[in-house]
């Protein structure tokens, strides 16, 4: 690998994962027509992100309030605070008993994974990876491994194919089902097992309730997808573990139909076994009627054969001519078969 | 009394018996050539050497032989066993045995590599050329239908069908009943179900590539509609022996006997033997070759009145033979001012001057020469059966039909992330992009980070898997690959090559067997060679191109 040149010619995905497996420390800066983003990387784990840009950096402040931490106001606050006092916003965060360290150092963390994935997004421009020494604050950062990052990105995609798979088409529309349990939000409900299901009642988490709450029998999976704006995986596993859970089932009523109906005769259930039928018996029929045929032979000229006879004829007068024995005609130079006379 | 009626009657139903058995074995009893020149050509075959190759010429000479092809291709095959002693002068001389064959000895005996090379069109004729065409489109069809049942074989996948399995079955087994009932239409013609079939398995490529495939699929199948018909000559084969062989007196006798009122052969042997003087009656010529002869036997017969009268009547005053025998004509008469005026008018016609001035330099005298051509035992034409040639355009007309059914449905395999998809599940888009790609890389769906990296490592996982994919079934199916990976053109042309290649090393030179193409393989290897160094150059470039491109 050279430890520069374009990212469509090798993938920035590529670069780290090699970068990670040689255990090296240094910056690798990527350049694209808007951006310049700097990741810092020692002994093959993912330290720091930082770009000029806000489109792959996450602030903490932001972060805080999107995640109801603080509110907008106190934000601001805080931020003017700073302004007074030149200190690094997460001390101040410390200082005002907001966080303590170690969420801090957990929060930190995230973003900094957050920001990496986002940077993994780009396609195109240049990287260079320049070794260098690169320090950071242990209070404040985790070192997160790079490849258990991409692993983890990587996992999903083999989910995606797997749940893909169960879930024949993305026009498939489901239907909730009339259950006699009760429905409940469960925060604490992982992501892994997003549901829990006894006599009572069905326990769901948030993400898995949006997704269940978008189900109603006009939406297609492909909708579902682009209204709750989750992942693609992730609403594909949650539907599927919806119909397994028998909570929702196919709206087999409400089929979409396609744009242009081109093939709503083979929609029907009914044509397929019957075309199966008279195709077989076609073929049978067939067989039969080419018992007799060397099908295995591909069929010369009428021409050939008369050919190919005073050929024959010929070339046996010339070797009879030059009173050849019978060994000597077969290896007659003159024949097209002799190739090594040639 | 009795008993001798009885023994005169067992005695000449014996004797005709007897009489019959030799008169039907006569023909193959009696050799065609003298013993003389068997002799020289044993002479020949112990010692190759120019006295011994002239001493040959001057025999058939001697029996007034014109054109043998058959003595001419035994020198070349003695030629062939000694060609470290051959020279020029040699084959100038081997040559004069059969002018009809010069070209061809000459390619043979020649150290040209692309002397050898270009004679190849000496040997092509309608039956070799039209064979060729159809058995070579028969195997390019063959691999073209396994190249595209690999690349789509989605097409009996794909459906939206609650029960995909049934559907699944229910399509392979309509495909299989449409291949052997096209089997069973054209039962003669077996590669024929695999040109109608592809038109089924082209639904998914770009429109020139379609169209470019659909065309040359068309013009295969109308060629496989024609026939070669053949016209046997070989009830000419007695008029050719008789007048341009150097056969034996015996041999012509036999002739005669056998043809014993066929006029046109009784004046080529009364020519042929010298017999001037004698008595020969003759009829009004039918054709121009009879008028030739009988011309020439009035000539030797001294009926001058009689000669230019057929000459005038069949406008024949150019023809090499009766040149010849004015000259003749004029040398025993002592003409020699006529003789000096004729003799340049035969300039015009090499192969028959060679003969005439060889004879009366060999034999000092002249004489007269019978007159025929060297004819094609077999010859070849296209044939176009109109009601066979419609069987194969209206089963054309129907697949086409299916084809467009097939566009219609739109079924595609994205080139980005390999789902297949149709007009029923999705937006289409004419460079077989799902409407997820499309979006996605346009620019058109606002999608998370996370999403757009995932969706990048999804397609590069595609692209390296479509790339490997092409690039090991290339190995195995040269032209596979391009076909694999969209470039339908590229593909068909190095199918193609293949399909030739393959040709040559199925069938060998069997098709150029013809009567005279003796050493077909002298200009066929040269030619052979350079198909198979084009072929492996193209096949690498291929290969070096799916390693090297980005296939998607």
């Amino acid at each position: 690998m050279s430890h520069k040149g374009s990212i469509k010619k090798f993938s920035l995905i590529n670069v780290l994962q090699l970068i990670a497996q040689k255990g090296e420390s240094g910056i690798l800066e990527i350049n694209t027509n808007n951006h310049e983003i700097k990741i810092f990387i020692k002994d093959g784990n993912l330290i720091d992100v930082k770009s000029s840009s806000s489109d792959f950096t996450t602030k903490i402040g932001s972060y805080l309030t999107s995640k109801e931490i603080i509110s907008k106001a106190k934000l601001d606050e805080l931020l003017n605070k700073q302004k007074e006092y030149p200190i690094r916003f997460g001390k101040l965060l410390i200082n005002e008993k907001i966080l303590d360290e170690t969420k801090l150092k957990e929060i930190l963390t995230e973003i900094v994974k957050e920001n990496f994935i986002k940077v993994l997004s780009i396609d195109n421009g240049n990287y260079e990876f320049r070794q260098t020494v690169v320090e950071y604050d242990e209070n404040e950062i985790s070192p997160l491994n790079i490849n258990n990052i991409i692993l983890e990105i990587l996992k999903d995609i083999v989910e995606i194919k797997f749940y893909r798979k169960k879930i024949s088409s993305f026009q498939v529309i489901y239907q909730k089902e009339q259950i006699p349990q009760k429905i409940v939000i469960d925060e604490t409900l992982p992501d892994k097992e997003p549901i829990l299901a006894n006599s009572n009642i069905i326990k769901l988490n948030e993400k898995t309730f949006t997704v269940y709450n978008k189900v109603n029998g006009v939406n297609t999976v492909s909708d579902i997808i682009d209204q709750t704006g989750m992942p693609e995986h992730y609403v594909l596993k949650t539907i599927y573990f919806l119909a397994k859970a028998q909570i929702i089932t196919i709206n087999r009523n409400n089929i979409k139909s396609s744009r242009d109906n081109i093939d709503k005769n083979i929609s029907n259930s009914y044509i397929m076994p019957a075309i199966l039928i008279v195709s077989l018996f076609i073929t049978g029929i067939n067989i039969y009627s080419l018992k007799d045929t060397n099908l295995f032979s591909i069929t010369m000229d009428k021409t050939s054969e008369t050919s190919k006879l005073y050929y024959n004829e010929q070339l046996k007068n010339i070797a009879d001519l030059l009173g050849k024995t019978d060994v000597e005609k077969e290896r007659l130079n003159l024949d097209y078969n002799n190739l090594l006379g040639y | 009394m009795k008993i001798f009626k009885t023994a005169l009657f067992t005695f000449s139903i014996c004797f005709l018996c007897i009489s019959n058995i030799f008169a039907a074995n006569i023909d193959s009893s009696v050799g065609l050539y003298n013993k003389t020149l068997k002799t020289e050509i044993n002479k020949l075959s112990n010692n190759f050497n120019q006295s011994n190759i002239e001493n040959l010429f001057t025999t058939f000479l001697k029996y007034k032989g014109i054109d043998d092809p058959v003595i001419a291709y035994a020198v070349v095959e003695l030629a062939l066993e000694n060609k470290d002693l051959l020279t020029s002068e040699m084959v100038e001389n081997i040559k004069k045995f059969s002018p009809s064959q010069s070209i061809k000895i000459e390619t043979m005996l020649s150290n040209h590599f692309f002397t050898k090379l270009f004679g190849i069109t000496n040997y092509i004729n309608v039956s070799s050329l039209f064979t060729i065409i159809k058995q070579v489109f028969g195997l390019f069809s063959i691999l073209l239908f396994v190249y595209l049942l690999l690349k789509n074989f989605y097409l009996f996948t794909h459906s939206h069908m609650h029960n995909q399995k049934i559907s699944f079955l229910a399509k392979i087994a309509a495909f299989t009943a449409l291949f052997t009932t096209l089997l069973v239409i054209f039962p003669h013609n077996q590669t024929a179900a695999f040109s109608f079939m592809i038109p089924l398995l082209i639904f998914s490529e770009a429109k020139i590539g379609r169209y470019v495939c659909l065309l040359i699929i068309f013009i295969g199948i109308f060629l496989s509609s024609l026939d070669v018909n053949i016209a046997n000559n070989t009830n000419k084969k007695h008029y050719v022996d008789a007048a341009l062989k150097p056969v034996s007196q015996k041999y012509l006798l036999t002739l005669q006997k056998k043809y014993p009122k066929d006029k046109l052969l009784q004046a080529i042997i009364y020519l042929k033997t010298d017999k001037s003087g004698s008595y020969l009656t003759l009829p009004e010529p039918k054709n121009s070759v009879e008028a030739v002869n009988f011309a020439s036997v009035y000539l030797s017969q001294g009926k001058t009145d009689q000669f230019n009268k057929l000459i005038k009547q069949y406008n024949i005053s150019n023809n090499p033979v009766i040149l010849m025998n004015m000259n003749t004509f004029f040398m025993k008469n002592f003409m020699y001012d006529e003789y000096e005026q004729n003799i340049e008018d035969l300039y015009n016609h090499p192969s028959y001057y060679n003969i005439f001035q060889n004879y009366q330099l060999k034999f000092n005298k002249v004489t007269y020469f019978p007159y025929y051509e060297q004819i094609e035992l077999i010859t070849s034409e296209i044939n176009i059966n109109w009601l066979n040639t419609l069987k194969y355009v209206v089963v054309f007309a129907i697949f086409l039909l299916i084809h467009s059914f097939l566009v219609s449905l739109k079924i595609s395999r994205c080139k980005h992330c390999g789902k297949v998809h149709c007009a029923k599940c999705d937006n289409n888009f004419d460079d077989g992009t799902c409407s997820r790609c499309y979006d996605f890389y346009k620019g058109l769906m606002e999608s998370d980070p996370t999403s757009i990296t995932k969706k990048n490592i999804e397609s590069e996982n595609y692209k390296a898997f479509r790339t490997k994919f092409a690039f090991i079934i290339s190995l195995i199916l040269p032209g596979s690959g391009l076909i694999y990976t969209d470039n339908i053109i590229y593909g068909i042309i190095m199918t193609a090559i293949f399909a030739k290649v393959l040709y040559f090393t199925i069938f060998g030179f069997s098709a150029f067997k013809w009567p005279l193409n003796f050493g077909i393989q002298y200009t066929l290897v040269p030619a052979v060679t350079i198909l198979i160094i084009l072929f492996f150059i193209i096949y690498i470039l291929s290969l070096v191109y799916l390693r090297k491109a980005d296939v998607s």
